[in-house]
């Protein structure tokens, strides 16, 4: 017998994924019986996520160029006004990627273990570096300028190889990327880039003050898949299941990019240890 | 949350047109019928010193949660007009005329020549192989009044310009696709209610497994593998049960619509249909 139908908004996280498992089970309960919940449900996932099934139409290909020409006009223009755009563009062509938390706006990479080593035969790390020395050397206090800064000294800590230096640029990164969320607290990737330099600290209290940081970018938008990350990544160590339970919530998000194939392998190994 | 709804319900009108217009596609409502709808789903959300908006607790986008209640409140309507007859996917997307030839047949038990004359009358832009190529798409489900004898009448009824051999064909398409659907239904009905949304899903709302695998948070290659899993059972469960192999195909390439599979909870008998 069915029960009463579900809370429309109910419905709609289901939708989006963001029910709990044990609200996520009843209405998967319902719906299986229901067909206008089904319905519902059906047509809900259609409205946020239109069906690419009409392809090949003429004006797509029109379109498709637009969307190109815009994204092209847009990279050229934040590359003017926004420094750390150098330092992502350079970042994409490493063998491996610094950090194991998600820097946003970052494409995917590898992930080097050896924390700290710099890969001297890395043509782009040379590149790097003289990206990473230019926005050193940048002056002003606003928001995008801190962050670019905080950015990267990040980066210069994982490219460091003495100790010293190492920490030096870290807690450089922590003061500037904390700076620029002062200013813009409203930045979701400010707060999760923060997040992040908190964590390559490998500090107790850094992770927990990270964690904070990343449920402020996760109020901004539930949705941030570095904030998501970033969060399984904090919770690994000292609280396994809520890791678990935190990878879910991103491979809901992602769950096809090489980002959810690394979060997949977490969620693997988190579960054997358990 | 907004202490002011009245703005809140002005600041996100577009949406909620788009939305009402959203919903009216799906249900092939156009013209007048879709102003009077998208006036009403506003009214709807008003009434009541805007009730319904003053339930959103921002859990979801407000976009998922309005598809969701303005959807529900053109099913509620529905129900005041049809009764608890809906139109199957295919007949929406297929637009009014899909509708009310499945409304007519499904719901009001004509057969397909004569609720095709009547759409016929109403559709006047339709020419007669549209109207055989929209009878040919839409579901044609049982409808929920009927007895046994007149199912039979209806299957026994020549198709417009069709000959003796093809009838006999169709007949027995028609015969096979029941019992398909039959073992179907009953294997469905055996599986655990997740499986049978995946199945559901999949085949009959036609849903992309991406979106499956968002919607169930689950794993999309793992999503994919159960899937295969689970269409492999109902394969032999099929086979097990004498269904023809071609049959089958068609019903699990093509989804379930293909063959007039009734995935519903089986119809109560004449004399107990809820209200």
């Amino acid at each position: 017998m069915l029960l009463a139908h579900p809370e429309a908004e109910n419905l709609g996280r289901f939708v989006e994924g963001t029910l709990d498992e044990p609200e996520r089970a009843a209405i998967v309960q319902h719906i299986a019986d229901c067909d206008d919940c089904r319905m519902l449900v059906v047509d809900a996932a259609e409205f946020i996520e239109p069906a690419k099934t009409e392809s090949h139409k003429w004006w797509m290909g029109i379109a498709a160029a637009a969307v190109l020409v815009a994204v092209i006009g847009t990279l050229t223009y934040h590359q003017r006004r926004d420094p750390e755009v150098p330092l992502i563009e350079t970042s994409s062509h490493l063998r491996a990627r610094l950090t194991e938390e998600r820097l946003a706006g970052f494409s995917y990479g590898a992930l080097n273990r050896m924390r700290g080593s710099r890969e001297n035969d890395d043509p782009a790390g040379w590149r790097l570096d003289e990206e990473i020395g230019k926005v050193l050397e940048r002056r002003g206090d606003n928001a995008k300028t801190l962050h670019a800064r905080g950015i990267a000294h990040l980066l210069a800590a994982s490219r460091a190889t003495e100790t010293d230096e190492i920490k030096a640029e870290r807690t450089d990164s922590v003061a500037a990327l904390k700076a620029a969320v002062d200013r813009a607290p409203d930045n979701a990737a400010y707060q999760t880039d923060l997040a992040a330099a908190l964590l390559v600290t490998g500090n107790q209290t850094n992770r927990d003050l990270a964690l904070s940081h990343l449920k402020k970018a996760l109020a901004i938008d539930r949705r941030n898949p570095e904030a998501l990350f970033n969060q399984a990544i904090a919770l690994r160590d000292s609280d396994p299941k809520a890791a678990i339970a935190a990878f879910k919530s991103y491979l809901a998000v992602d769950s096809s990019s090489q980002w959810a194939k690394e979060a997949r392998q977490n969620l693997e190994n988190l579960q054997d240890g358990l | 949350m907004p202490m002011n709804w009245e703005t809140f319900f002005l600041d996100n009108l577009s949406l909620i047109e788009r939305v009402a217009a959203f919903v009216c596609r799906k249900y092939g409502l156009s013209g007048a019928d879709a102003e009077d709808f998208a006036s009403a789903s506003k009214l709807k959300l008003i009434e009541d010193d805007y009730a319904v908006m003053r339930k959103f607790e921002q859990k979801c986008s407000l976009a998922t949660y309005l598809t969701v209640v303005i959807q529900r409140h053109y099913l509620d309507q529905k129900i005041h007009e049809w009764g608890k007859w809906r139109p199957s996917m295919r007949a929406r997307q297929g637009g009014d005329a899909a509708i009310f030839l499945e409304r007519l047949i499904s719901r009001d038990g004509l057969g397909i020549a004569e609720a095709s004359t009547i759409v016929r009358q109403k559709f006047t832009e339709l020419d007669a192989r549209a109207l055989e190529r929209l009878a040919a798409s839409i579901v044609v489900r049982q409808p929920r009044r009927q007895s046994s004898v007149e199912r039979t009448e209806e299957m026994r009824e020549p198709a417009s310009e069709a000959s003796a051999e093809e009838e006999l064909l169709s007949g027995e398409r028609e015969v096979a696709a029941r019992r398909a659907g039959a073992v179907l239904s009953r294997e469905l009905d055996r599986l655990p209610p997740e499986d049978r949304l995946i199945m559901k899903l999949r085949f009959i709302d036609a849903m992309k497994v991406s979106t499956m695998a968002r919607m169930l948070q689950a794993d999309q290659k793992q999503l994919y593998r159960r899937i295969d899993r689970l269409v492999a059972t109902l394969r032999e469960a099929l086979l097990a049960a004498g269904v023809a192999m071609s049959d089958i195909g068609d019903m699990l390439t093509h989804g379930a619509d293909a063959l007039h599979i009734n995935f519903t909870v089986p119809d109560p008998a004449p004399g107990k249909v809820p209200s």
